[in-house]
């Protein structure tokens, strides 16, 4: 099977700042790809390269296509919604409608009104009268009647409120995704993406410090929570992070034996914001 | 095709004012300053009439012209030209609106997405710079000139049936053949939209160079738009002391005019026109230099990222 984007070798710099420095990955059909980073680890400059937005040096293939040279070609297959405030605020709905029919052959029109109507957003409306959550509200309802295979979202709820982010995922999930789309995500807001991702990866300073599939995380990281007793510490292998918590610390370990883990407290697998958190750290000590 | 009509329609949904409001209300403005001006007219010539002998010699006098003129057919009847000069000072007004609010959409055509980001958004959608580019010129040349012509041709036909019934029907003067007013109406249309064509070709390095600033600056394009030659033309000056720059703008800004308004009177020297634009060197080389402007728009819009 083809990757959906293959990557090698990514570099990219601006000035002596490097935003790519050595990115290689691949992403398969049917999969759910959440990119994390903290603010300017290169996760935009990625997305642009991806998208065929801003050239890069390396190779990168998506569906096969060079995205700097083919573009045109390649966003009949590719769909992205890069920010919540990017449409043009003179636009009407209706007319935005009529756009997309126009210019996209993989645009139904009848999909996106169908979505629409379970919304208060009107196709007389114009943009600049919708509130921030309309505005994804139509944003999606648009971008999901494209029958892309790759979706990208780069931070696609930001600024919105819990019941519209809880909405836009559930609705990604539900009305969007099949096993012949693949998505690729980047948000600050870890926890809400969590359950829906199949793959994840955490980039710092322009390189990947983590890439795995959720599976591999839940076999590769244990996470145990002590009480205050540090005798047990010094029999345990070293920790990768280690946070306090209410009555005792939580420590993280990675490619340690969970069965011999368990003997000394309870085990779990780490939610992915306490893993970046504790990846992104362990990157600055080694640094 | 579907894909550049749409890409076109886009253009005329972002200027609609521009592009469709603007020449609905000229044409009604010149619809009613004509039904106004009848008024003051109308009382003269009646007052002409009441008060031949009038205390007041001066309306008298001008009354007089107006109605003898009228009144031994000489305006319209045995000389249609005198239509024509009519329609073409309509159709002037009407290309004059039309060259600043063009002037004004060139200059912010591939500005306007960058300044509120939705260049993100029209970049997500398949559609080539390149194509994107075109849809914009083509509707600038010919989608907005189109609409400026129909409200033109409205007003021009207003104008004259107006004249017409007013002057026959009130007046009881014998007014031309409704075929030699459509006659009329129908080659001054035809000038018209000739010279058109020859002006957008003469302007459109002009538009071209517009569009060139409107993808380069970050900030304000009209500063460069206007800066740059005027900049061209001072140094020019300073370091060659010569003035080419000033006198090819001027001629290129001259030929446009001319063209329309000669064809615009008399459509029939279509074929002078041909042969002299198409023997003028200016007239090529600044359509190559249009094809460059073009070419640098596209690269700008395809190669570089600010946002």
């Amino acid at each position: 099977m083809q990757p959906v984007i293959k990557a090698r070798g990514l570099h990219k710099s601006y000035g002596a700042t490097k935003a790519l420095d050595g990115i290689d990955f691949d992403l398969m059909p049917g999969r759910i790809l959440g990119l994390i980073g903290p603010n300017g680890a290169g996760k935009t400059t990625l997305l642009k390269t991806i998208l065929g937005l801003a050239p890069a040096q390396g190779e990168i293939r998506v569906l096969g296509m060079n995205p700097h040279t083919q573009r045109t070609e390649l966003l009949e297959q590719v769909s992205f919604i890069a920010d919540t405030a990017i449409l043009p605020r003179w636009l009407k709905v209706r007319e935005a409608l009529e756009y997309l029919e126009g210019v996209h052959p993989r645009f139904h029109r009848d999909r996106a009104e169908i979505f629409l109507q379970r919304t208060e957003i009107k196709a007389t409306h114009i943009i600049r009268q919708l509130s921030k959550g309309m505005l994804t509200q139509l944003h999606l309802a648009l971008i999901m009647a494209i029958d892309s295979n790759l979706l990208v979202l780069d931070e696609p709820t930001l600024g919105l409120d819990i019941l519209y982010r809880k909405q836009f995922y559930r609705t990604l999930l539900e009305d969007y995704f099949d096993e012949n789309k693949t998505i690729l995500i980047t948000t600050h807001q870890v926890e809400e993406i969590e359950h829906l991702l199949t793959d994840v990866i955490f980039i710092k300073n322009g390189r990947i410090c983590l890439s795995a599939s959720m599976e591999e995380l839940h076999h590769r990281f244990t996470e145990i929570r002590l009480t205050d007793d540090r005798s047990a510490q010094a029999a345990m292998p070293q920790a990768i992070h280690t946070r306090p918590i209410l009555g005792g610390q939580a420590l993280i370990f990675e490619n340690s034996d969970r069965e011999s883990l368990r003997t000394f407290g309870d085990i779990r697998t780490p939610s992915l914001a306490d893993l970046f958190v504790a990846k992104i750290q362990e990157e600055r000590r080694d640094a | 095709m579907r894909k550049f009509m749409t890409q076109v329609k886009r253009e005329f949904w972002e200027c609609r004012t521009s592009f469709i409001k603007t020449p609905m209300i000229a044409a009604g403005v010149l619809m009613g300053l004509l039904l106004l001006g009848i008024v003051p007219w109308h009382q003269k010539v009646a007052g002409f009439i009441k008060h031949q002998q009038s205390e007041n010699p001066a309306a008298a006098t001008l009354g007089s012209e107006v109605f003898s003129g009228l009144n031994n057919h000489q305006t319209i009847t045995t000389d249609p030209g005198y239509l024509t000069y009519g329609l073409a000072a309509v159709y002037s007004i009407f290309a004059a609106i039309l060259l600043l609010v063009l002037a004004f959409y060139f200059v912010d055509a591939l500005y306007s997405d960058r300044r509120d980001q939705s260049i993100l958004f029209w970049k997500s959608m398949p559609v080539s710079e390149r194509s994107a580019i075109l849809s914009k010129l083509a509707t600038g040349l010919i989608g907005a000139p189109a609409l400026y012509g129909i409200a033109a041709l409205v007003t021009g036909t207003f104008f004259l049936f107006t004249f017409m019934i007013y002057a026959g029907a009130i007046w009881n003067i014998p007014v031309p053949s409704a075929g030699a007013m459509v006659l009329t109406l129908f080659k001054c249309s035809l000038g018209l939209l000739l010279g058109w064509c020859f002006m957008a070709l003469w302007y459109l390095p002009l538009f071209c160079w517009l569009l060139l600033c409107s993808a380069f600056v970050r900030k304000t394009p009209f500063l460069m738009a206007l800066g740059a030659p005027l900049a061209l033309i001072v140094l020019e000056k300073w370091v060659l002391g010569s003035h080419h720059t000033f006198v090819i703008l001027v001629k290129q800004i001259a030929a446009g005019i001319y063209n329309l308004e000669l064809l615009l009177n008399t459509p029939q020297n279509l074929a002078d026109q041909l042969t002299s634009t198409a023997t003028a060197p200016q007239f090529w080389i600044g359509l190559a230099v249009s094809a460059g402007f073009l070419s640098a728009c596209v690269w700008l819009r395809t190669n570089r990222w600010e946002l």
